[in-house]
């Protein structure tokens, strides 16, 4: 396959045109399915949707559907949602607790452990011909990063941890999955809607595409000033900024934005707090303390970073503020122009109430479904993916040169991974580099 | 006048009120529309999912904690609509032409001076080129009599769609 196995024109090592058919050609879309999404670690669930025994959600990983059932042994499992017996779907409800899932066909029915506990007519019809103990819903491997619940259907993939990578995972301990000492709560109601773009658009914006903000999202600049603003707004262009890469041989590319530096956040923090009473802004205050714990003797003093992208289709926005709901967002491939958008509003469960209410209204009123950031990037998607209707159209590439001349090494070399100007096309590169990879690896 | 009729004339002054509404919205003037809203409006619409046990129709009067699709009083409202006013939003450049269909016009409570009405709605979009959708769904309001007309006190929308067809720059 031509877009695979070329390099893009004019490449050397360090690629940085993209021919259009990455976003396009159903062939490639359907190798995806098999290398990119079949072989990576992908996100289905946080424990804090799953909390009891019994407890289910119903999820896909990319096109395939899955339940994330956390059985009466206490253990979380990842089941495809698909009848042993002719393929129908065995569960039908977005969430819920149940002891089995009854298929209506036929009537097989399974526990919530994926065993195939019972079958209509064994005896009379099958003559006992049917081995039931052996059967079980088929199930990808499962782990469990600190609450974050990622399944792969490679049985040969490297552990999660590894996956992830020790420089990544730092940031996401110090900022995310540790900041709160009880750890994060989700919030009913997550957000489905459909963007008409392949999912690589969207999830190489979230992990390196600072550039666009200054332009696509001018309207909340310009808003950003009024006093009808200030519960929503935080420090995007003032301060110090950094964005920040996380490339190794040994996973995939990952990739964040906004990387805040300096005590200025923090104040703002506390401002904002501030006006929401002695609770909130003690609990800040504890918050910082915490987080000046773990970052240790470190002369370098991050306060947060905003947005992320875990390879392939996981993204994160929301971490700037301590008074911003964290979001998960999965980026479900339906088709190789549409993108069935999953997004996730957790909170830090220690917050008062006050910070959560102010967490989930940050969240809506921005990068959400109906918020005031994600309509204009759906925009500018969907007039892309019109163009590459077009022959023509189709013959020119994407560039992705932004800085690729700017060499290679870290601006604050005391924090892990690569730590790059804020605004830099680097993580795209490196992403695409990945991509083409994965995607030749034909066992 | 007998109760039907104080029915019925209630109904027909609250028709067109959302015919007026309707007519605002469809013709983009947002900052006309805003002045519909009492100052202490809470504008909802909840994310409709289906959960094993629940009813779906509860969904519209979930409360608490929860990732709304709106979740506005005055001030975002305003905020929202201000936004859309700088011109700047690719998402509405050229804005969207819509054309909206309010029904089922029914008054759940006129116990009180405030009115509780349920209506039904249906908004056809159009982005640009052949970019259309609909949006379909129902409506929960609690209407303020004032001036001998109304203010919209409370608004809690709940849209019929499980996966919205696209992100949301419009209004209901
Ligand atoms: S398809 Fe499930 S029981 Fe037949
Ligand atoms: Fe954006």
């Amino acid at each position: 396959m031509a877009v695979i196995d070329n390099e893009s024109p004019d490449q050397g090592s360090e690629s940085f045109l993209i021919e259009s058919g990455l976003y396009t050609d159903e062939d490639v879309y359907q190798l995806e399915l098999e290398r990119i999404f079949g072989r990576s670690w992908l996100f289905v669930a946080h424990e804090s949707m799953v909390p009891k025994e019994g407890d289910y959600i119903t999820t896909f990983m990319a096109e395939d559907p899955v339940i994330v059932s956390r059985g009466n042994d206490g253990h979380i499992r990842v089941l495809l949602n698909k009848c042993l017996h002719r393929g129908n779907k065995v569960c039908l409800f977005d969430r819920g607790n149940a002891q089995r899932f009854r298929c209506s066909y036929h009537g097989w029915t399974y526990n919530n452990q994926g065993g195939l506990g019972s079958v209509p007519l064994l005896k009379d019809s099958y003559m006992g011909d049917l081995d039931i103990g052996e059967m079980s819903l088929p199930a990808p491997r499962v782990a469990n990063y600190k609450g974050l619940i990622f399944a792969c259907w490679d049985k040969d993939v490297i552990s999660l941890e590894d996956y992830l990578g020790e420089d990544f995972r730092w940031y996401l301990d110090t900022f995310l999955l540790d900041a709160d000492p009880l750890g994060l709560q989700v919030l009913p109601g997550r957000h489905r809607y459909m963007m008409p773009v392949n999912w690589k658009l969207l999830a190489e914006n979230f992990g390196g595409d600072q550039y666009h903000f200054a332009s696509t999202h001018s309207s909340v600049i310009a808003i950003s000033q009024r006093p009808e603003a200030g519960r929503i707004v935080h420090s995007e262009h003032s301060g110090e900024h950094y964005s920040a890469e996380f490339t190794s041989e040994k996973h995939p590319p990952h990739g964040l934005l906004q990387l805040a530096v300096g005590e200025q956040f923090y104040q703002e923090d506390m401002n904002m707090a501030n006006g929401l009473g002695a609770e909130a802004a003690s609990w800040v205050t504890n918050r910082h303390d915490r987080l000046q714990e773990r970052l240790g003797d470190l002369k370098t003093r991050p306060y947060s970073f905003h947005t992320a992208n875990v390879f392939p289709n996981l993204s994160m926005v929301g971490l700037a503020t301590a008074l911003y709901g964290r979001s998960l967002i999965v980026w479900q491939p339906r088709g190789p122009m549409r993108t069935e958008v999953w997004q996730w509003c957790f909170v830090e469960r220690s917050a008062p109430d006050s910070v959560k209410e102010r967490m989930a209204f940050t969240l809506t009123q921005r990068q959400a479904a109906a918020g005031m950031v994600a309509p204009d990037d759906h925009e500018n998607f969907e007039r892309t993916s019109d163009n590459l209707r077009g022959w023509e159209a189709r013959t020119v590439p994407f560039h992705y040169g932004m800085g690729k001349n700017s060499g290679s090494t870290s601006v604050l070399p005391e924090l892990p991974g690569r730590v790059l100007p804020q605004i830099s096309e680097s993580y795209q590169r490196s992403f695409y580099r990945h991509w083409r990879k994965q995607m030749r690896q034909n066992v | 006048m007998c109760d039907l009729g104080k029915l019925t004339h209630l109904h027909g002054a609250i028709t067109r009120f959302y015919a007026k509404e309707t007519a605002l919205l469809d013709d983009g003037d947002l900052k006309s529309w805003l002045k519909l809203f009492a100052d202490d409006i809470r504008y909802t619409m909840p994310m409709r999912e289906s959960v094993q046990g629940e009813d779906a129709v509860d969904l519209i009067d979930r409360e608490g904690l929860q990732f709304y699709l709106f979740n506005d009083d005055k001030e975002s409202l305003e905020l929202r609509v201000e936004r859309l006013y700088t011109g700047l939003a690719p998402g509405e450049t050229p804005p969207s032409v819509t054309q909206r269909l309010v029904t089922d016009i029914l008054l759940t409570d006129t116990s009180t001076d405030e009115v509780e009405v349920r209506s039904s709605f249906l908004v056809f979009q159009v982005r640009h080129d052949f970019h259309e959708t609909i949006f379909a769904g129902r409506r929960m309001d609690r209407l303020r009599p004032m001036d001998d007309d109304f203010q919209i006190a409370r608004r809690k929308i709940l849209l019929a769609q499980s996966v919205l067809p696209r992100t949301v720059s419009i209004f209901f």
